[in-house]
């Protein structure tokens, strides 16, 4: 179910909410969180019930190996239950989604045929099983693991962030599923989780989507072996620029709004990344808690930054190359991994051995830096946007071709600009809303002139985003993130 | 500083706001033609033709043949208007205003716009051997707002979905209007327009593919499809008894509501029931669900049973389309052997 669909946003979102508070009114808030799940496997289940079967069993697996990782009294049997985690949870995510690219590719190195199985990918298995990954290895460390099996498959499957994260650590829900069985929500919470979900909303159904469908047929064209102008070419690459950072920005705030509203704070995991001035910094704000599972379980593990730079290079290339195919499996995610890969190599580099490049802060180096990022990280776009290889190359290509037909109109320009000084300058929604992922910080904060407070003005604008949410929700597109 | 309010009161505002937000999103205008166009699967995409064949064709409809994709794609409007003038010696203008899937609600939508725009003299009302229980996913795309509003909300596996979605569509539907940007077209243009929309010959599919009609298909694979849709056919009453009067409710509200669509413009009604492979006979029982008398063209019979003139399990070949149509032709020239004017059956009927 996506979040911008009429189907959650006038059925199940009301229906879930009036089922966790009417609960709660009663007193009963073991059981409201008992909903929450069921809630939460319907949401799942309304897509697919053959999925949400793979996802109850990957959970249980999970559990029963976890719980074996961190408590058994005999050391082989620890370890064997973790690496059988670890294997069960590996061979899913590969089976659904690299299997088939792996085996055509070994098949066409060999030259035998192969047919693709065409296996259709669970929703957010990338999510839910990187999660459970995440938790089986700090189970097996730690020696500590969830023992209650409902607030461990609510800690997976909990419906703001099952399909397309935040990717969220165990340590981090534990002590709000214990608050919220033991106390009341902060009911502050709620009017800040609507707004932050309205605004997440609109950038989704205001902005992306309307991008979208207008830079998609420039895609097709390429994907059809068709020539495109530059100026098509340039519309494509700006548009799907814009067109992913607000549909993964506006589903970060709606996952966090709706987080909120059932008095769960998740982890920020998008904090305006067209405005970083280096590739390091820009995925330390661009799907930030994949960055961290990346570094925690990837990184660390090849080794660090224990064996000296060059190690510590290569390892960062490898992390970054990973995480690039985790997005896909085609040789477009392969190519857009191995160019932040080796953007983010040569960032580390630098600043080991030429630092001086770091410290130029005037602001036209500044605009320099910015606008540097901002073109390699747009090339980069196009290998993850495009059908396939050729056709990525051949929007390149044609990015300095004559400017040839306007391929979008002038709203559309209208928009894109509007959207690029958003993404530039304009402060995020969760800054303007004060929202903290510190679970010991307060949230709401006391009320500031600079900050989003649930005034009267306030409700009607989140009326009139939601409205506009649902004006595009009649016939919705699917989140970017969601393929993942 | 503007004064906060509680989260209760700020919940409360947000939704009252958007109650009212999406009430006036009901009712905001725009063009019907913009409408007809909305149409984004295989089985509305007909509606834009249907459309521009009320309103922009200037000439008239004494036949509108209201049905599914049998009709759609089993009965030439030409073969009729041809072999009908040959029998009464009088000029009929048909419309093939058939939609593919089953569901009267749709029957109705068409059928009200055909009256309003064009009064046609005579509307055929297809029946088949079943009955959908459910109504059509594409009467959202087509119906008026009140029509959306109004439908029976028991008994309507789509009523939410479809009061749920009319707000956006009304909005967008708004906004198309006044950029005077639809989708498909803003003006009526003669050269696009596709006069007869004949598909007994030729059927295109929604990749542009044109599958080819003039077949015949093997006995043994038309026996296998007949095998599948009887397996997956709930029988004529599935309900338990005491449910049975709601069964077919809401296929019987909208017959008739088209039978008030024709009393209000003087039509008149007649039911033509379309067989499927090895289907011959309209089942009495089904019928008499549907508070119908008596079918008054039948289509049916042994040609039914003839794997000749079948494209699939539900659907006649370019030659059984042919056939149907010549009997749809001289059934009518028998039951309303005064519709249109006389004139000579040469020119643009040859």
């Amino acid at each position: 179910m996506l979040f911008s669909s009429y189907q959650f946003l006038l059925v199940f979102l009301p229906l879930t909410l009036c089922g966790f508070y009417g609960l709660r009114a009663l007193g009963r808030r073991e059981t409201s969180l008992t909903f929450l799940l069921v809630a939460s496997f319907a949401f799942y289940g309304f897509g697919s019930l053959a999925h949400l079967s793979i996802l109850v069993g990957s959970i249980a697996v999970t559990y029963a190996l976890a719980r074996v990782a961190a408590s058994a009294s005999h050391e082989g049997v620890r370890t064997l239950a973790y690496h059988a985690g670890l294997a069960f949870n590996l061979s899913l995510i590969f089976w659904f989604k690299y299997f088939d690219f792996a085996a055509s590719n070994a098949a066409a190195i060999v030259g035998a045929d192969y047919t693709m199985r065409n296996i259709v990918l669970p929703l957010g298995i990338s999510f839910f099983t990187f999660q459970q990954i995440a938790y089986l290895v700090d189970c097996y460390r730690t020696g500590d693991c969830e023992r209650n099996p409902r607030d461990y498959a609510l800690f997976v499957t909990l419906y703001p962030q099952l399909v397309a994260g935040p990717i969220v650590h165990h340590a981090y829900t534990r002590p709000q599923f214990a608050a919220l069985a033991r106390s009341p929500v902060n009911l502050d919470m709620i009017p800040y989780g609507i707004m932050i979900f309205a605004m997440g909303l609109a950038k989704k159904a205001l902005i992306a989507d309307p991008i979208a469908r207008a830079i998609d047929p420039i895609f097709a064209t390429t994907a059809a072996g068709d020539a495109i102008g530059g100026a098509a070419a340039w519309a494509g690459m700006i548009g799907y620029t814009l067109q992913i950072y607000f549909d993964f920005s506006g589903y970060c705030d709606m996952a966090i709004g709706l987080g909120l509203m059932v008095g769960v704070r998740l982890p920020v995991n998008f904090a305006s990344p067209y405005k970083a001035r280096s590739i390091i910094e820009f995925w330390r704000r661009w799907h930030m808690t994949l960055s961290a599972f990346l570094k925690d379980y990837v990184y660390v593990p090849l080794g660090g930054n224990r064996r000296g730079e060059l190690f510590r290079l290569r390892n960062i290339f490898l992390t970054m190359l990973i995480g690039g195919v985790w997005h896909g499996a085609a040789w477009t995610f392969v190519i857009w991994g191995l160019i932040h890969a080796a953007l983010i190599t040569l960032n580390h580099a630098a600043r080991l051995w030429a630092p001086a490049l770091d410290s130029w802060r005037d602001p036209l180096s500044i605009a320099a830096k910015r606008t540097a990022l901002l073109l390699a990280v747009m090339l980069a776009w196009i290998f993850f946007r495009s059908q396939n290889v050729p056709a990525a190359f051949a929007m390149i290509g044609a990015l300095l071709s004559p400017v040839g037909a306007a391929p979008i109109g002038p709203e559309i320009i209208a928009l894109m600009i509007f959207a690029s000084a958003l993404a530039l300058f304009a402060p995020s929604s969760l800054e303007v809303s004060g929202y903290s992922d510190n679970l010991n910080a307060a949230f709401p904060k006391p009320a500031r002139a600079n900050l989003l407070r649930p005034t009267p003005t306030a409700a009607l604008a989140t009326a009139v985003m939601l409205l506009g949410g649902i004006a595009v929700a009649w016939k919705p597109a699917v989140f970017i993130y969601f393929n993942f | 500083m503007e004064k906060s309010l509680s989260p209760v009161a700020f919940a409360f505002a947000v939704g009252v706001a958007l109650l009212t937000l999406l009430g006036v999103a009901v009712l905001l205008p725009h063009d019907r033609y913009y409408r007809y166009q909305g149409h984004d699967s295989g089985t509305t995409r007909k509606a834009d033709w249907i459309y521009e064949r009320l309103h922009f064709d200037p000439a008239p409809i004494d036949v509108a043949l209201i049905g599914t994709s049998r009709t759609a794609g089993g009965l030439s409007a030409l073969t009729i208007e041809r072999d009908y003038c040959r029998t009464t010696g009088r000029r009929i203008h048909v419309a093939n205003l058939g939609v593919p899937e089953m569901g009267r609600n749709m029957h109705y939508a068409i059928a009200k716009e055909a009256g309003r725009a064009k009064a046609p003299k005579l509307f055929i009302i297809e029946l088949n051997e079943i009955e959908a229980r459910r109504p059509h996913d594409g009467f959202i795309l087509v119906a008026d707002a009140a029509d959306v509003l109004r439908a029976p909300a028991a008994i309507n596996a789509n009523y939410a979905a479809d009061l749920i979605r009319l707000p956006g569509r009304q909005i967008n539907l708004f906004f198309e209007t006044i950029a005077e940007r639809p989708r498909v077209r803003a003006q009526f243009d003669p050269a696009e327009y596709e006069g007869y929309f004949d598909r007994t010959n030729a059927i295109e599919l929604l990749d542009g593919r044109e599958i080819d009609k003039r077949v015949e298909k093997p006995r043994a694979e038309l026996d296998d499809l007949y095998a599948q849709r009887l397996a997956a056919e709930a029988p004529i009453s599935a309900f338990p008894t005491p449910l049975r009067p709601f069964e077919y409710r809401y296929a019987r509200k909208y017959l008739s509501a088209i039978e008030e669509v024709a009393r209000a413009t003087g039509a008149e009604i007649g039911y033509a029931f379309l067989p499927a492979y090895r289907s011959p006979v309209m089942p009495p029982a089904l019928l008499e669900q549907l508070d119908i008398e008596s079918v008054n063209i039948d289509l049916g019979g042994p040609s039914a049973g003839d794997a000749s003139l079948w494209f699939d399990a539900t659907h006649w070949n370019a030659r059984g389309a042919a056939i149907a149509s010549a009997r749809m032709a001289a059934s009518l020239a028998k039951a309303y052997p005064y519709l249109g004017r006389r004139e000579s059956c040469d020119g643009e009927l040859q």
